[in-house]
């Protein structure tokens, strides 16, 4: 690398150099400010930054889903209990036990009838999609598949909009759905096939011991019979007074009402979280999850199978055919019963993570010129102004404009103004001595010895010219003896010769004749 | 030097300043517009309309930056409730969205000033490619302000197997259907056959009055105030006919869309939307949940014997609310990609109505049906176009609030009614009565 010229030619302007250093300076500070804002730790490069807030993002959703989750499981257990003391209520009344309901038009929708009111408050005071009492009995035993076929009331919300309280019938008496105003479901059935509720047989094996908060179970995403909307189920089983499980009962979750209900405010515009039961750690299964994205926005759901790589230290990759993602992932366990581990995902798309990454860059870079060019700027304006009366000064020296009215800037150039005044007046004082001197001086002199004198000077030898020189610059003889190295003797030979040449008889004449003669020529012999 | 310096120090400060500060286009892939929509296309979880949604969002949509984001699905009458409450801003109010599908009326109701007209985001060879008629019966006043995506009619759907055994027995056939005479005719055979069924369920009786009323000749019976003229000799003698019917228990007005009653075997047919096939099962379940395949079979409505034929024209359309130049661009964008030829015929074929662009109405002969009774719907669909006249259906303010005041007292009555009529009361006073009662609705 070239170092700049500025700062290796040796000779530069004041101000060049006083730029340079003032620049050096700047960039000194610079790169100080930087180390220490490391090394506190005050600079994140974007992945830190879009970590810090997908983890806090991440904290939300998952307060959300628990917090969710355990108000369903609360709920749910109610609801168990509320069903398991109608039917004991009305086995009593009408002195049947469970059996009797099989085939029993009469008995199953009497308990319809209270079931529906029953859900009908439920599934409005939840934040679901559906509610369900499913009894393990049929209206017709006859049927093929009779085992299966669960009788009970599945009521839905019409629209994910909670402020739309309008209900459907999706398994249930289509007869009494519509005396409360409950619509069929464009897929009704009057029962439910168990072989299409995932895990009926296991949410209704639970063992009567374990307390009902504990059987609560939460269903892989699946999709609904007969429609293409993804659902999870949450259920508990319905215990008798008997101890007889009469059913299950449990909300219903849609993709859609999730999506609703765990939007996020975020800052990222297209935040996607997932919500998925805990599998392949390794893979983001879309048909298995829930997703939700930014409250009143868009996300982008992914509509394949995402596979997971480390990205950073802190965040994983997730890669599709079509879309990647960029996100932090979460084991969490809900409520309290089996089936409880689950995963959740908070995560943007690539692409706005690559946009977000070359946004910061060109900030930092536009930053880093806009401070450059100032700092070059400031370096400029500043060293200019520090320099020119100083330059200014130097110009009045050059020009010997100096005197008592001049000022400047700095108390030192005024000083060296002052002090150069003095010195001029002191050197004034002396040349008019000289002058007088000379003058005075110049009458005790023979003008023919005079002129003897200066023809003379042009006859010396080379070493008589020198020891001419030596004596003229104050030297004595036997200073001039050790510049020289010449003896005594010879020193006086020469001296001989000089005053002889000159026309001189002494030391003292000699002189004097000289230094008359350097007045007159300006100093020069 | 000191001068290039100067220079170069202020071209990169001018530079510096000038970044970010460059003239963009409406649309922009790295910055996306989000237009809010509110549609009627499958409220009941399956949305064939959202699937086409993701599509446009992922390919279109992310190619010019334009994201559409469904905020709310529901059926037209709550929609165009709903746009008012948001226009006014009412507390609790959701917040009005950019695009929207909803009955001319609505789109009057919120004022054309308020919203796009497509007519600036459109050719005239643009629009010349759409049904002239689909066309006309978006424009309120001057302005097109709401877009043909789709329109239905009403048609006569007929639960099959059951129809089967009927036909059989009483040697009633699909085409003795075709006539109102011969409906009639049907339904009192099958209230007899059945020991005392209803035959249909009427969605929107009225308008079946009203069409059957028109082929007979009756002109302009709709008063200044957007309901009836009950002394039209001619559109009460239509009503009379239903009406008598209807007090026999022969037909019935539906409990709210009728295909719900022919799924649980209380009728054998629905005359109701072409849309609603999307919402018949494909099983009629009865009270002690044995079940039989519907077999579905779907008639053109029946017309009056050799009379003119008249078909409703029927559906709502796209509406832009006007906010930004960009988001208009971008609403134009959109409707134009999810009107074109063959995206139009695969959305309508799924949902049950008629395609608005010319040239899906040509392919529909050639289109693979993904089962017999979209077939069979779609067939009918092109005859009726074929052989019918379509009327728009009337779009008065608060007609629809005095329609559903009307249909709540004839369900309310439909029942003692027919009761009554089996008790020796005479059919024709009966329906004299649900004429009064109709008369009464101001």
């Amino acid at each position: 690398m070239r170092v700049p010229s500025i700062f290796t030619q040796k000779k530069q302007t004041m101000r060049r150099k006083l730029f340079g250093y003032m620049l050096v300076l700047v960039l000194i500070l610079f790169v100080v400010i930087f180390i220490g804002m490391l090394l506190l730790g005050q600079y994140s490069s974007t992945k830190d930054k879009i970590s810090d807030i997908l983890s806090l993002q991440m904290e939300v959703f998952e307060r959300e889903i628990v917090a969710h989750q355990d108000n369903l499981a609360m709920r749910n257990v109610q609801l168990s209990k509320d069903a398991s003391l109608i039917m004991h209520s009305y086995f009593t009344k009408e002195r049947i036990t469970f059996d009797d309901l099989a085939n029993s038009q009469l008995h199953i929708n009497s308990l319809q009838s209270s079931f529906i009111d029953l859900l009908s408050r439920e599934i409005l005071q939840t934040e679901c999609s559906g509610a369900f009492i499913l009894l393990n009995t049929t209206v017709n035993t006859s049927l093929e598949n009779a085992d299966n076929s669960k009788t009970g009331i599945y009521i839905q919300r019409n629209s994910v909009n909670l402020a739309d309280d309008t209900l459907l019938l999706y398994r249930g008496n289509a007869k009494l759905g519509k005396e409360n105003e409950i619509m069929p479901h464009r897929k009704w059935q009057m029962e439910f096939d168990s072989n299409k509720f995932p895990d009926y047989d296991k949410i209704t094996e639970s063992d009567s011991s374990v307390a009902l908060e504990k059987t609560f179970y939460v269903t892989n995403i699946v999709t609904l019979p007969g429609t293409s909307e993804k659902v999870m189920l949450v259920a508990i089983p319905i215990r008798g007074h008997d101890d007889i499980i009469y059913g299950i009962c449990g909300f219903e979750i849609s993709a859609n009402t999730f999506k609703m209900n765990h939007s996020q405010p975020s800052t990222f515009e297209h935040l996607v979280c997932v919500f998925s039961k805990k599998q392949d750690e390794n893979i983001v299964d879309y048909k298995t999850s829930f997703t939700s994205g930014i409250t009143n926005g868009y996300h982008l759901a992914p509509s394949e199978n995402l596979s997971v790589s480390r990205f950073s230290k802190t965040l994983s990759l997730f890669s599709g055919d079509e879309e990647s993602y960029v996100g932090i992932t979460r084991d969490i366990q809900i409520c309290c019963g089996d089936n409880a581990d689950h995963t959740l995902t908070v995560m943007i798309p690539k692409y706005d993570y690559t946009k977000i990454f070359v946004k910061n860059v060109i900030q930092i870079v536009f930053f880093i010129l806009l401070l450059l060019f100032f700092a070059i700027s400031c370096c400029g304006y500043f060293s200019k102004r520090y320099i020119s009366p100083i330059i200014r000064g130097l110009d009045r020296i050059k020009k010997s404009e100096l005197g008592e009215s001049e000022s400047s800037t700095y108390l030192e150039i005024e000083d060296l103004f002052v002090y150069l005044g003095e010195k001029e007046k002191e050197f004034s004082a002396i040349q008019a001595k000289v002058d007088k001197l000379a003058y005075s001086r110049k009458n005790e002199i023979d003008p023919n010895d005079y002129e003897y004198f200066k023809m003379g000077i042009k006859t010396l030898t080379k070493q008589e010219r020198t020891i001419f020189e030596l004596y003229l610059s104050g030297k004595s003889a036997p200073e001039i003896l050790e510049i020289t190295g010449i003896k005594e003797r010879t020193l006086k030979f020469h001296n001989g010769n000089i005053y002889e040449k000159l026309g001189v008889h002494s030391r003292k004449q000699m002189l004097r004749y000289a230094m008359f003669y350097q007045n007159e020529n300006g100093g020069i012999i | 030097m000191k001068k290039s310096l100067s220079i170069i120090l202020s071209i990169m400060f001018v530079i510096l300043c000038m970044a970010g500060c460059t003239t963009k286009s409406e649309l922009h892939a790295d910055e996306p517009v989000t237009l809010t929509m509110w549609h009627v296309y499958g409220e009941q979880a399956d949305s064939p309309m959202n699937r086409l949604i993701d599509e446009f969002n992922k390919t279109i949509g992310k190619e010019k930056g334009i994201v559409i984001d469904v905020t709310m699905m529901s059926n037209s009458s709550q929609i165009g409730g709903k746009l008012l409450e948001a226009q006014a801003d009412l507390p609790g109010a959701p917040e009005m969205p950019d695009l929207f599908f909803c009955h001319s009326n609505n789109a009057d109701a919120l004022g054309t000033e308020n919203l796009i007209n497509w007519h600036d985001y459109f050719s005239d060879e643009e629009l010349n490619k759409y049904v002239p008629e689909f066309v006309k019966d978006g424009m309120v006043g001057e302005t097109l302000s709401v877009f043909p995506v789709s329109k239905s009619t009403h048609l006569l759907f007929v639960s099959g197997g059951q129809f089967e055994r009927f036909s059989a027995a009483t040697g009633v056939t699909y085409e003795s259907l075709l006539t109102w005479e011969g409906f009639f005719d049907a339904a009192e055979k099958y209230y007899e056959w059945s020991g005392g069924k209803s035959f249909c369920a009427f969605d929107y009786l009225i308008r079946s009055v009203e069409l059957n009323a028109i082929s007979k000749g009756a002109e302009d019976f709709y008063t200044a105030d957007g309901w009836y003229d009950f002394e039209n000799e001619i559109f009460k003698s239509s009503w009379m006919e239903f009406a008598e019917s209807l007090a026999k228990g022969h037909i019935v007005v539906s409990d709210l869309y009728s295909n719900t009653q022919v799924m649980t075997g209380d009728v054998i047919s629905g005359m109701g939307s072409s849309a609603s096939i999307l919402y018949y099962n494909d099983t009629v379940t009865y009270a002690d949940n044995s079940q039989e395949p519907i077999k579905l079979k779907v008639l053109p409505a029946p017309q009056p014997e050799n009379e003119k034929q008249f078909v409703t024209q029927a559906g709502v359309g796209l509406c832009a609310y006007k906010t930004t130049t960009q988001k208009a661009e971008a609403a134009a964008v959109f409707a134009k990609w999810l009107t074109e030829s063959d995206r139009n015929l695969s959305f309508v074929t799924e949902t049950g109505y008629m395609p608005v662009n010319n040239d899906s109405f040509d392919k529909i002969e050639n289109y693979t049906f993904k089962n017999e009774a979209y077939k069979s719907l779609y067939e009918t669909l092109v005859t009726v176009r074929k052989n019918c006249i379509a009327k728009s259906e009337p779009s008065y303010p608060n007609y629809y609030d005095k329609v559903t005041a009307l249909y709540n007292n004839l369900r309310a009555m439909q029942n003692e009614l027919k009761n009554r009529y089996a008790s020796g009361e005479d059919a024709i006073t009966l329906a004299e009565e649900t004429w009064n009662v109709f008369c009464a609705i101001k």
